[in-house]
């Protein structure tokens, strides 16, 4: 109510500014024969009245002329070195993304290729192009495009007829498990890409019922409940009824964009029969840390073995979020090969490992440099006291 | 328009297209208008008002009633239609009524005074998703959940987007070019 006092006066213009459909004087005639035009263009499908109509129904005669079409517009406007997604929607979808992100919709009826902007209805049969480096993946419960390592795009089913597109930055993730037969236990945790948040984002966590236990591994954060931010150290528990199924956590950027960030769904995990998994990674290390290493440089190689993915490892202060692909020293499958930069005499590391649900676990051990008598400095006459 | 009676039209129109004229008559003006309110431009508005019935004639067989009443499948149709016309087209987004030559401005004094025109003007230089929330809410006086229906979103959600639209829109009109001329905004 507070709120509306405050803009009240701005109401007020607003609402004064409408143009009264008693002030239209819509034209009868034009109201008729629009109609008139309309009709004959739908019934007879052959006449157009401008040019749009006419690169409609020229697309419209063949699929796959239409199809060639906006394949070769995509070829011309997309640069050659950019992989594009292109992943089938089902159903009518809304779509928000940011300023700088390119998304086409190919439209599937008419055929058009269009720039996708806030709030954009990505329709049945339309297709989702994203420019840059994407893959996709699809879910049993929303379909899922990654753009890149920071950008990612979530279809999340409305109900079974709708989709919604969504897409934030960064990664925050939220581990379920059931503690009892009545409560679920929710561990929210947030990386920290996601949260350099100068421009002062809010986090929503949505949740459909009660309580049950919510740890946010970032005290940072704000999280807005019921339209109220409420600071993350509030929150200790959050009771999700067996009736329950959804827990979201949401961004809201500055533009008032509501991007999911995770989402969880109850019935999703007692339907798929998903086991949530409470077991830390076991380190396995490869690296011989029983001889020394006459190297100042070394890889720290080895494997974690999880039943789930691998989220991090972190090494004394370092992390290193796990990543598939050569350049990461870490995988998501756990395989890993850390670059370590010695210090002479006895080195003693912790490397702690995360799986996805943040299970922990960690070994100590020493590696020793002792470098060969030729990579020894060479004594300056200052030092041997010449 | 009675809600059994729009439904009936609706399954009618799947099969003969005759059926539509009802309910073309029936939203036409509603269209015309939030698309004029949007636009200020008798072209603009014509063009999308045309192609949003074109669209929906010809897409009425997929419309399904999942408990969405068939106004706001016509007024997202026609938000799309419009968004895309912005984007395709070369239309000039500032109202008519900013040209003395203009269509618009010889059609009346639809806009009674300039605070109007500037009101409308900073309206347009808003992102399109605040223009499509205040349009719906204080030009078509739409309610929140109504407003939710067309969005498909929460209307919570809309409370908190309408709150960010009115914000950025108090803030832009709260700078020397329309402070000068409209005065503070309390």
């Amino acid at each position: 109510m507070r709120e509306t006092n405050k803009y009240q006066k701005l109401e007020e213009l607003l609402t004064n500014t409408k143009v009264p459909l008693g002030d239209l004087s819509i034209d009868a005639q034009y109201k008729q024969s629009l109609k008139s035009e309309l009709y004959n263009e739908v019934t007879s499908g052959s006449k157009s009245s401008s040019v749009w109509s006419q690169i409609v129904a020229l697309v419209n005669t063949s699929y796959v002329l239409g199809v060639a079409f906006v394949l070769l517009t995509i070829f011309v406007v997309i640069n050659f070195d950019e992989r594009t997604l292109k992943s089938e929607v089902v159903a009518a979808s809304i779509i928000e993304i940011p300023e700088s992100t390119i998304v086409k919709i190919v439209r599937s009826d008419p055929s058009e290729v269009i720039t996708a902007v806030e709030g954009d209805i990505v329709g049945i049969g339309d297709v989702v192009e994203v420019s840059g480096s994407a893959t996709t993946i699809i879910s049993e419960h929303g379909d899922k495009i990654l753009a890149d390592n920071n950008a990612e795009f979530t279809f999340l089913a409305q109900d079974e007829h709708e989709l919604t597109l969504r897409q934030f930055a960064g990664s925050m993730y939220i581990a379920v498990s059931d503690t009892e037969e009545s409560k679920r236990e929710i561990t929210v945790a947030v990386r920290d890409s996601i949260l350099t948040t100068e421009s002062g984002a809010e986090f929503l966590i949505d949740i459909d019922e009660e309580t049950d236990n919510i740890e946010v591994f970032k005290a940072s954060v704000d999280i807005m409940q019921n339209s109220s931010v409420v600071p993350v150290g509030q929150y200790q528990k959050v009771i999700i009824s067996p009736e329950s199924n959804e827990v979201s956590v949401s961004e809201l950027d500055p533009d008032a964009n509501k991007r999911i960030i995770v989402q969880k769904y109850r019935k999703q995990l007692e339907e798929t029969g998903a086991v949530i998994d409470r077991s830390p990674p076991v380190i396995e290390l490869s690296t011989d840390v029983s001889s020394p290493s006459q190297s100042r440089y070394l890889q720290i190689d080895g494997k974690l073995n999880d039943d789930s993915m691998i989220r991090k490892i972190k090494i004394n202060s370092h992390e290193y979020y796990a990543n598939d692909g050569n350049e990461y020293p870490v995988q998501r499958n756990g395989q890993f090969s850390i670059p370590w930069e010695l210090e002479e005499g006895d080195n003693e590391l912790t490397l702690y490992a995360y799986d996805e649900y943040w299970n922990t676990s960690s070994i100590l051990f020493t590696l020793t440099y002792e470098p060969r008598e030729e990579d020894l400095p060479v004594p300056t006459e200052e030092v041997i006291g010449l | 328009m009675d809600v059994k009676r729009e439904k009936l039209l609706i399954e009618q129109a799947k099969e003969s297209l005759e059926a539509f004229d009802e309910l073309y008559e029936y939203y036409f003006p509603k269209i015309y208008g939030y698309i004029f309110n949007r636009t200020r431009n008798r072209q603009l508005t014509e063009d999308v008002t045309s192609e949003t019935f074109l669209k929906a004639m010809k897409k009425i067989d997929s419309f399904v009633d999942k408990g969405y009443p068939f106004g706001p499948w016509l007024y997202r149709i026609a938000h799309n239609t419009l968004i895309d016309a912005f984007r395709k087209a070369s239309y000039d987004r500032i109202p008519d009524s900013f040209d003395s030559t203009s269509e618009y401005s010889t059609d009346g004094d639809i806009l009674e005074n300039e605070e109007q025109e500037l009101i409308v003007q900073a309206v347009q230089q808003l992102p399109e998703q605040y223009q499509e929330i205040l349009s719906l809410r204080y030009f078509q006086e739409l309610e929140n959940e109504e407003i939710a229906v067309i969005l498909k979103t929460s209307s919570k959600n809309v409370a908190l987007k309408m709150h960010r639209a009115l914000k950025a829109l108090k803030e832009l009109l709260s700078n020397d070019y329309y402070k000068s001329r409209i005065g503070t905004i309390e």
